[in-house]
């Protein structure tokens, strides 16, 4: 009835796939209780934009990706850019809801993706379980954005921001119609795992376990705790780090295949730079240029500095009590940024002259030893 | 183009085609106002839509931070301010321990500073924040001793004025 498939192994699925939304919750209530909402933003830098490098490598890093995808990933990012361009300039409402929309859409199709990856290596489920797979995402989905209080809040006020006025019964009948939706198709679809049985179609368990914890993950932090805090760092999490760590995986799979083939056409073997890069014993200079990058993004968006530090380093605190007598605010962003680059110069000089105190002195036979 | 190339921009196409007809409505609706002084019919306008939403709001999820915030602000904005009520509502909506709602955070300091609670009280809550929200260009709510309500903060709440 069941067999075993696993996108990576046994073990590091049971931790990145199954483990980590149970783990990502634990860190966004962790977040919720000791850090400052910066903390998010924290997160979309050390884990988002990190991810985002992990798909640029895939894509564009890879000659044989590029050559393959080259339509798309030309006209991609000129009409993506341009239409940012035109949606902040005449509508931002728009813009913002794509993005979050997009986002949704998004983040739905990489776990069905990775439960897609669950059939595929195992050889389970019959012709028709993608279908059905996908269905259950998006209504368990829909039914998680329609009906949570933290997704309801947000809707509503769309529509309204929209001029569509909706009346508290109204809502409350969406959830009553979505929760029906919902249920009946649980019961399809459980209907379609006993046709699979019975006609044959072995299962595989992980796959509904990686489901299973996913959607543990999006509920329980849009039910239990209506904080955009802790959803968007749990969030985060999952999404960011399962996509990193996939990646890792299907480059580093994709390189020994392309050793083991017949030696090909030089321009559409992998780069040796990233071969070497995601090699198991380079995984610290792998984790440091995607921090690098991070790096770069945040202060070409010229973005705050204290979401370097989840927003311990918090420099307006310094000077946190205003003098309205006088008419002066606490210190502003940009007097802050000023105190973290005055930190960077002063540091860095008073440094250079205390290691220049210690290591010329021609005393030291160490050092005369070079002279 | 071809049927191949036709499927590939598909998604695409979608997307931004379906962000086309939202984009038109917010245009043609008028939904923002690029002047700096919006004109009194749209103020009302606003006004009336946030205050049907916290209605909605309310109805649905009587115990939400949310809904305390909007019952907090309504007395905070009332003529004259209900401030022990609105400290209340506020206080309510804090204690569950929410962290993300700036505008919360802002008129619970600003209520303390009216109230004239005691400044250990005040502290914390202007720390609070502050700490939360390093970015914000709301003025600081210990500014408003003295001088009545703000008239524009981080949020929404002129439209309960």
């Amino acid at each position: 009835m069941f067999r075993a498939g696993y996108i990576i192994d046994r073990r590091q699925d049971a931790f990145w796939f199954i483990g980590l939304p149970f783990l990502a919750i634990v860190a966004a209530l962790a977040s919720q209780r000791w850090l400052s909402v910066v903390a998010l933003a924290s997160c979309g830098l050390w884990i988002t934009l990190p991810h985002h490098f992990a798909g640029w490598l895939r894509t564009y890093a890879i000659p044989d990706e590029l050559r393959y995808y080259r339509g798309r990933l030309i006209a991609g990012p000129l009409v993506i850019a341009a239409g940012t361009l035109l949606g902040l300039w005449i509508a931002p409402i728009t813009l913002l809801l794509l993005v979050t929309m997009w986002d949704h859409q998004h983040s739905l199709m990489q776990q069905h993706g990775f439960s897609r990856i669950y059939d595929f290596k195992a050889k389970t489920g019959a012709p028709s379980t993608p279908r059905f797979d996908l269905t259950l995402m998006w209504v368990l989905y829909v039914n998680l954005f329609l009906t949570s209080p933290f997704f309801t809040e947000f809707w509503v006020r769309e529509l309204y921001r929209y001029q569509l006025s909706i009346s508290a019964d109204a809502v409350r009948m969406v959830h009553t119609l979505s929760w029906g939706i919902t249920l009946a198709y649980l019961v399809v679809y459980a209907g379609h795992l006993v046709w699979c049985v019975v006609n044959g179609h072995r299962l595989n368990h992980w796959k509904y376990g990686f489901i299973a914890s996913s959607f543990f993950l999006w509920y329980y932090v849009s039910w239990q705790v209506d904080s955009l805090l802790v959803y968007g760092i749990a969030h985060k999490i999952m999404h960011g780090v399962q996509y990193i760590v996939f990646v890792v995986f299907y480059l580093r799979h994709k390189f020994n295949q392309e050793e083991q083939a017949p030696k090909s056409d030089s321009s559409s073997r992998s780069p040796h730079w990233l071969q070497v890069l995601l090699q198991p014993r380079h995984v610290l200079a792998f984790v440091a240029l995607s921090a690098l990058y991070a790096l770069f993004f945040q202060l070409i968006a010229r973005q705050p500095l204290s979401e370097f530090g989840f927003g311990l380093n918090n420099f307006s605190e310094v000077y946190g009590t205003p003098i309205p007598e006088h008419g002066m605010q606490t210190m502003s962003e940009e007097a802050s940024y000023h105190m973290y680059a005055g930190t960077i110069i002063y540091t860095t000089q008073l440094l250079h002259y205390y290691i220049d105190s210690f290591i010329w002195k021609v005393r030291d036979k160490k050092v005369q030893s070079a002279l | 183009m071809s049927r191949f190339a036709s499927r590939k921009y598909r998604f695409l196409v979608i997307a931004y085609g379906l962000a086309a007809v939202a984009a038109i409505w917010e245009i043609g609706g008028d939904i923002h106002n690029d002047d700096d002084a919006p004109t009194p019919e749209l103020l009302r306008e606003a006004r009336q839509y946030t205050m049907d939403y916290s209605k909605v709001l309310k109805n649905l999820y009587p115990e939400s931070h949310r809904a305390n915030y909007y019952r907090g602000v309504t007395a905070l904005y009332d003529n004259p301010p209900r401030l022990e009520e609105a400290f209340e509502h506020f206080q309510t909506a804090i204690d569950t321990g929410i962290k993300s709602d700036e505008q919360l955070s802002y008129h619970y300091a600003v209520t303390l500073v009216l109230l004239d609670k005691d400044s250990e009280a005040i502290e914390e809550a202007v720390h609070q924040w502050r700490w939360n929200f390093p970015r914000s260009t709301s003025p600081d709510p210990r500014t408003y001793k003295n001088m009545g309500l703000p008239t524009k903060g981080p949020s929404d709440e002129s439209n309960y004025r």
